[in-house]
């Protein structure tokens, strides 16, 4: 051996090893570049749906907590809330998850606009007016549940520019005159956005040109956890029973005299058999899980809105029109009229035998007596209508934002617990109380345009 | 003797053209034809017979080699030091006697017909072994005088207690190799060299064996997508553990970067490499081992009148070896047979073994049968060629308890009572969870060949090429009509992994002038890890039949897939002046496909140096002492995909879809921890005291992080990136000393101190929600890794209520909150280690030999038992006025203890961990003189492990636990956490061996 051939070894050697950790390709997740294929296209639009899902199960969760829709039952690990979020309280830069969602729905769906944009490959029109369909209620969900906008790392907005973006984006969608379908969903989320834009005439406008029938949803998947109805499975035995009915509007109320004891025949379902308000309580399972701070464990009755995990989420429907066109009656003082439309859609329902009602019949109609009576109404009716849709939050803020007349008519909590006195409903921002959830501080941390909580 | 080499040769090819196939029964008929084969042939032969003692004290040593040289006859001294040689064909021979930690002695004897030759020996104990090869490490391999860095060699022979599993043999074995958490029947262990010096990366050591990379880090703990229908056994299967203890010859240790470099990439935590058995030139030494013996759950609630010392968990727990719940099936049980065989001739020489595990665990559905095969053999064809064949097949069926953070186990339902979900505390209701059936069935086959070549004086090649192959089918099924999913749920996992190694040195030791010697080598490994993972999950059964996947009304299917290729080479050049001074230098560099296209290679530099200082002639006759110091570093790679911009395929409702996954990051690179390390060996008043003394310090620059995204530009996961820094330190001190040594009696004493700080010196960003080290206002830069920062009661004695304030202001908690008076009080992770151990020597060479270990230094933040669900804890119950039905507090309830009992506050559980545990009390009695002559070695030992727990201040359970992170997670810096979340600690033991060699 000499040093020449310990060179050559060497150089060989190294040359071997050197070259040999080559690219590897690993199956799985799909790199960029592929999303420019046609192929991709209808995936990637779906893509927002998927997201869309996601948001709306747990916004709506967590909102039905805030607007006192469901009563906590004291779970806080998985599928359950913080002591404060029973409470009320959403603790302000929380959230990150439920914003991620909402964020990334309408990323994905901003990103298909913009690629189909600019594809030189001519793209089907409905593709494109899908894509602006869900761009729109990604959009609509943020700007419904959060107070300021971010956008693509901007600074703080106004939290209306979400619905103004959703608006323009309904109507891209118009303008490519796609399906009938499309065409009705971006018609009706127009009219949802403008509605809370205090845009009456064209929110009515739009909501006229929708029939009663229509309903518009987002898929969710039972096969898989992130995509499953959230409330469906918080409450669903899996081993959750994370909420129930009891004590709220719907629900039997408690016999405080007894200990809290439900009394089953009382509350708004065993009255008037409002399908839409349905509970049911199993014998094998008489409490929710966990304990409610305060109180301890709370009888259990079940939600039967959402009985499966695939149950998907209505984002626009004809009923919630009608329900604009009578909340736009009475923006011009027209309770009557309101009340007309209110009771017509009740009417459209038959109801439920309770211990109360015999069932089978029309849904009774209200009798308002007062301006601010049908407003009562008007907000019990969308709080029914649009029940776990993570729409109630919105509109619990925007009327006491706008100081609209009338009662949300909310369960006393308080006499269950100190949990509901202690937390005060909503967050705060820039130190004043506020009806939605606070941008969080995921985004605060990391987005150099805004300042974190404390100014830092 | 033509015959017979050729039924040797047949039965080596028999063995090595069927590795994976491998099963007991035929490894035993391989056995036997190998042992049928070596019968000498009939001629008037001669015996050898002697003993072996060990100088200065006459002491017999048992278990020493002692051979013919060239013959292929040889014998292990019983431990009374006694051998026979038989049937030895008359001559003259050179023989030899040897055993790992002692010299060698050789003497030249003369073997006549029909006689018998007398040959004693005396041995002397290397107390430094500075002489010793050692591997790991090294290019190729290396004295220990040569060696700049501490490597830790633990021979198994000497390992007094017999374990049953090779993460005991590790714990409290060297300084800074620390093995903790585990406990349940099959349950992986925590390897940490050194601490942790990684916040999101493995910090679990590589592992080789034999000089192959087998899969290092525990398998998955699987749990069902997403994990619906809950969650699993929270058991992680360790490959390590599936290796058989008797197999094994050594383990050496190398524990940081300083010593890793030639490791390169992905070696930052250290190296373990396990070396089994060789077969040996001689008559084949057969080897049988049973053990056998029992487990038993320590009380670990507290003894509170009304309160049950195990937490509610007695129905399905022993707490004795015949003391067993109603609902535990019986006696907790270990039997572990193992045989093997060793011998051959001068070309070639086996090792065969085979073994069974049998095991009940000390929960109710916590079993094992584990079956281990092997077979070793070394073929020299020619005098310049060595070939040597190791192959390994073993596997593990395994029965888990549904324990830990589990909605549906048992563990977190007892403990919880009737808060808990089931809404019910009682037995009889919760024993329906043990109608899970949660299994695992682990396979493993490792085999790999090193060929030696050393074509001219002084140039040695040495190739291996080593296959490692795990198969991990997990199946979980709730079954139907079971309570919480009544028509039944049933997962299959399958999970695979395949590392596929090639490993080349070359080394040239040639003079530069007559006093400087120079040894320059050089090499390249390229290891692929390879993981395959296809799970099916299946609901609603038509009913109570046992089911597969296919009886499932809805099955769903996922499959992964990630492979990572590393590849480098090195060059290193030992300089050795004069046999006492030694300098290596070297570099790596390595290229790994997880790196970002940016990124190129990475250059790992080494620099070390020993000085014998005890081979000066100025030295005084005290004993041996080398000097060393080491500078040097390796790495951790990213994974797979991070490197990468990619979206999820994700589906919705039967519908494609993508969403953004990976924001990617081109430039990633290995996170670079470089060690600076000092000390030296040495040893006093002729050898009967030993010291060893390391100083570290390891500096992560490169530290991969995961930096959160901006949530509103779309790609929310957070990416790794090389931005932060962590500094991790200690030293390291080891002393052994013979205190008494006579004949018949003798007395040693070790003991050890260990320290390891580590903090990160920058975080490279500001400390977000999710990317912090929880330090407080003043940042995380300076902040022990895994702090612990919570509020303090500050006036624990008084009847009043809680004040979280510091300083004259009283404030309740909320206000303690809001103004962010929470403190750090230090870190989770053990900073000091200290461990003794001490050994009796008696007549008949009987030992009796006891070693315990306290770690302290470090906090657990222990909020008992889901406090804030109301479950009435049951340390609690003192303050309780109705400590049975209710949580309402006596009026004289201490504040301390209104924070720790009332569920809004849950504070006041914060407590020092520090404890101390005897691991080992153990007798090994040589029980040859009871044997047949023809058994040449039989011992006896009885080892009880893990008997007592002393606390600082947890007043409950055993701080050495895990929770339910296991000994994998990885990810938000958890890892390694010391937790005890809804488990039940670690087991007593008791367990007897009977290990003879014939």
């Amino acid at each position: 051996m000499n040093a020449k051939n310990a060179i050559r070894s060497a150089t060989l050697v190294a040359t071997l090893f050197g070259v040999a950790a080559c690219e590897v390709i690993n199956p799985g997740p799909i790199q960029d570049e592929f999303l420019v294929e046609e192929e991709s296209r209808e995936g990637l639009v779906n893509g927002s749906q998927r997201r869309l899902s996601e948001a709306i199960g747990w916004i709506g969760y967590t909102g039905a907590l805030v607007t006192r829709q469901i009563m906590p039952g004291g779970q806080t690990g998985s599928y359950g809330h913080t002591v404060l979020a029973q409470g009320g309280y959403i603790l302000p830069g929380a959230y990150g998850g439920y914003f991620n969602d909402a964020q990334q729905a309408r990323f994905i769906a901003e990103t298909a606009i913009n690629l189909f944009a600019e594809s030189e490959d001519p793209v089907d029109s409905n593709v494109v007016a899908q894509a602006n369909v869900w761009a729109g209620f990604s959009n609509r969900i943020l700007g419904e549940n959060w107070c300021e906008a971010v956008i693509d790392g901007s600074a703080l907005l106004p939290g209306s520019d979400y619905l103004r973006r959703a608006e323009e984006q309904f109507g891209t969608a118009l303008s490519l005159n796609p399906s009938e379908t499309l065409r009705m969903a971006a018609t009706a989320g127009r009219a949802s956005v403008r509605a809370f834009l205090g845009d009456w005439g064209g929110a009515a406008s739009d909501a006229g040109s929708v029939p009663d029938g229509f309903v518009y949803t987002v898929a969710s998947d039972g096969n898989v956890a992130t995509t499953r109805n959230t409330p469906q499975w918080a409450n669903a035995r899996t081993p959750y029973l994370a909420f129930t009915m009891w004590n709220t509007y719907y629900g039997p109320q408690p016999d405080m005299m007894a200990g809290g004891a439900p009394i089953r025949a009382s509350g708004y379902y065993q009255e008037t058999g409002d399908p839409r308000a349905e509970w049911f309580e199993d014998p094998s399972f008489p409490w929710s899980n966990a304990s409610l701070l305060g109180y301890g464990q709370t009888p259990w009755f079940n939600q039967t809105k959402y009985d499966g995990p695939s149950d998907s989420y209505n984002v626009a429907s004809g009923r919630e029109m009608r329900l604009i066109e009578a909340e736009a009656q009475l923006t011009n003082g027209n309770w009557q009229a309101a009340m007309t439309i209110i009771n017509n859609l009740r009417a459209s329902y038959t109801t439920n035998e309770t211990m109360l009602h015999p069932g089978g019949m029309p849904l009774e109609p209200r009798d308002a007596m007062s301006l601010e009576g049908a407003w009562t109404y008007l907000k019990r009716e969308r709080a029914i209508e649009l029940f776990l849709e993570a729409r109630t939050l919105g509109d619990q803020r925007r009327w006491e934002e706008n100081g609209t007349p009338g009662d949300l008519e909310l369960p006393d909590f308080e006499r269950i617990s100190e949990i509901f006195s202690d937390n005060p409903r909503g967050t705060e921002i820039n130190g004043q109380p506020r009806l939605c959830f606070d941008v969080p501080d995921s985004e605060r941390e990391r987005n150099d345009n805004i300042q974190t909580r404390g100014g830092g | 003797m033509t015959n017979r080499r050729f039924v040797l040769t047949t039965t080596a090819r028999t063995a090595g053209c069927r590795p994976a196939k491998a099963t007991l029964p035929a490894l035993l008929v391989a056995v036997g034809f190998l042992a049928l084969a070596l019968p000498a042939a009939a001629q008037e032969l001669g015996r050898v017979t002697g003993q072996v003692t060990m100088e200065g004290s006459g002491a017999p040593v048992g278990e020493v080699q002692v051979f013919l040289v060239d013959t292929g006859v040889g014998s292990l001294t019983r431990q009374n030091g006694r051998y026979v040689l038989l049937n030895v064909p008359p001559g003259n021979y050179e023989m030899r006697a040897e055993r790992i930690g002692l010299g060698s002695a050789t003497a030249q004897i003369t073997v006549a017909a029909g006689e018998t030759v007398v040959q004693d020996f005396t041995l002397t104990e290397e107390a430094l072994g500075l002489d010793e090869i050692v591997v790991t490490g090294t290019a190729g391999a290396a004295r220990q005088r040569e060696i700049g860095n501490t490597i830790a060699q633990i021979n198994v022979a000497e390992v007094p207690d017999r374990p049953v599993l090779v993460s005991d043999i590790l714990q409290s074995a060297a300084p800074g190799l620390e093995v903790y958490g585990g406990g349940s029947v099959g349950q992986a262990k925590i390897i940490r060299l050194r601490g942790q010096s990684s916040v999101q990366l493995s910090n679990h050591p590589l592992v080789y064996i034999d000089g192959v990379r087998m899969r290092s880090d525990p398998l998955p703990d699987i749990n069902p997508p997403d994990r619906r229908g809950g969650r699993s056994g929270n058991i992680s299967v360790s490959p390590l553990d599936n290796i058989n203890p008797a197999d094994i010859e050594r383990i050496e240790v190398i524990k940081g970067s300083a010593a890793t470099t030639l490791y390169g990439t992905e070696a930052s935590a250290g190296v373990i490499q396990v070396f089994t058995k060789r077969g040996a030139a001689g008559a084949p030494v057969w080897t049988a081992e049973v053990k056998a013996g029992s487990a038993w759950s320590r009380q670990f609630g507290v003894d509170t009148p009304g309160a049950d010392p195990y937490i509610n968990m007695g129905p399905w727990l022993c707490t004795g070896p015949f003391s067993c719940g109603e609902y535990h099936p019986g006696s907790p049980f270990t039997l572990d047979y193992s045989l093997s065989v060793r011998g051959g001739r001068q070309d070639l020489q086996y090792f065969v073994s085979g073994g069974f595990l049998d095991e009940q665990g000390y929960l109710t559905n916590d079993a094992q049968k584990k079956y281990h095969t092997r077979a070793n053999f070394t073929f020299t064809p020619a005098n310049n060629l060595t070939v040597q064949w190791n192959t390994a097949y073993a596997n593990n069926t395994l029965s888990m308890t549904n324990g830990q953070n589990n909605a549906q186990g048992i563990t977190l339902n007892a403990f919880r009572a009737e808060r808990n979900y089931f809404g019910t505390g009682d037995p009889a209701v919760l024993n329906e969870l043990m109608d899970q059936e949660l299994n695992q069935d682990v396979e493993r086959l490792t085999t790999g060949a090193t060929l030696t070549y050393v074509p001219l004086d002084g140039l040695t090649n040495r190739f291996t090429v080593g296959y490692d192959w795990t198969n991990q089918e997990h199946r979980n099924l709730r079954p139907y009509a079971w309570r919480q999913v009544p028509e039944g749920s049933l997962l299959n996992n399958t999970f695979q992994n395949r590392v596929l190694s090639f490993d080349y040195v070359g080394t040239y030791a040639f003079d530069l002038t007559s006093s400087i010697g120079s040894s320059f080598s050089w090499g390249g490994q390229a290891t692929g890890d390879d993981d395959r993972m296809v799970e099916g999950f299946g609901e609603n059964f038509p009913g109570a039949a046992d089911p597969t996947l296919t009886s499932a009304a809805v099955t769903q299917a996922f499959e992964e897939r990630s492979k990572i290729w590393n590849a480098g080479f090195f060059f290193q050049n030992v300089f050795d002046i004069s046999d006492r001074y030694f300098v290596t230098v070297g570099t790596r560099v390595d290229g790994n496909s997880a790196f970002g296209k940016g990124f190129g290679l990475q250059v790992y530099p080494k620099l070390s140096g020993s000085w014998i200082l005890s081979d000066e002639s100025f030295w005084p006759d005290l004993g041996e002492f080398k000097l060393r110091v080491a500078f040097g570093q390796s790495g951790r790679a990213p994974g797979a995909f991070d490197a990468v911009r990619t979206w999820d395929p994700a589906g919705l409702a039967g519908v494609p879809a993508f969403v953004p996954a990976n924001v990617g990051n081109d430039e990633v690179g290995p996170e670079v921890t470089e060690e600076f390390e000092a000390g030296f060996d040495a040893s006093w008043l002729g050898d009967r005291l030993t010291t060893t003394f390391t100083v570290y310090r390891q500096l992560t620059r490169d530290a991969l992080l995961n930096v959160p995204q901006i949530p509103s530009t779309g790609f929310t996961n957070s990416q790794l990136t090389n931005v932060g820094e962590i500094l991790n330190e200690g030293i390291e001190l080891e002393v052994g000393a013979t205190l008494f040594e006579s004949r018949n009696w003798g007395l040693d004493l070790g003991g050890s101190l260990t320290t390891n700080h580590s903090q990160v010196l920058e975080l490279g960003i500001p400390p977000t929600s999710s990317l912090r080290m929880d330090c407080g206002p003043n940042g995380d830069e300076g902040c022990t890794l895994r702090n612990m920062r919570d509020y303090r009661v500050q006036n624990p004695d008084e009847i009043a209520a809680p004040d979280y304030c510091p300083g004259p202001e009283v404030c309740t908690e909320a206000q303690a909150i809001f103004n962010d008076h929470a403190v750090n009080w230090g870190p989770n992770l053990p900073t000091t280690f200290i461990g003794g151990n001490l050994a009796v020597r008696a007549p008949g060479n009987i030992t009796l030999y006891a070693s315990g270990e306290f770690k302290g230094g470090f906090y657990m933040n222990e909020a008992v038992w889901s406090i804030t669900r109301s479950v009435r804890s049951h340390l609690c119950f003192p303050w309780y006025v109705d400590p049975q039905n209710a949580i309402t507090l006596k009026d004289n309830t201490p504040a301390i203890w209104r924070a720790r009992c009332n569920p809004r506050e849950q504070e006041g559980y914060m407590w020092k961990g520090d404890f101390f545990k005897l691991r080992t009390v153990s007798a090994t009695i040589p029980v040859d003189a009871i044997m047949p002559e023809r058994v040449s070695n039989a011992t006896f030992t009885l080892a009880l492990r893990n008997s007592y727990l002393w606390r600082k201040e947890m007043p409950y359970m055993d701080p050495e636990l895990t929770g339910d992170q296991g000994a994998n997670d990885f990810s938000n810096q958890n890892q390694g956490g010391y937790n005890f979340e809804e488990s039940v600690p670690a087991p007593i033991t008791l367990h007897a061996s009977l290990r003879i060699a014939f």
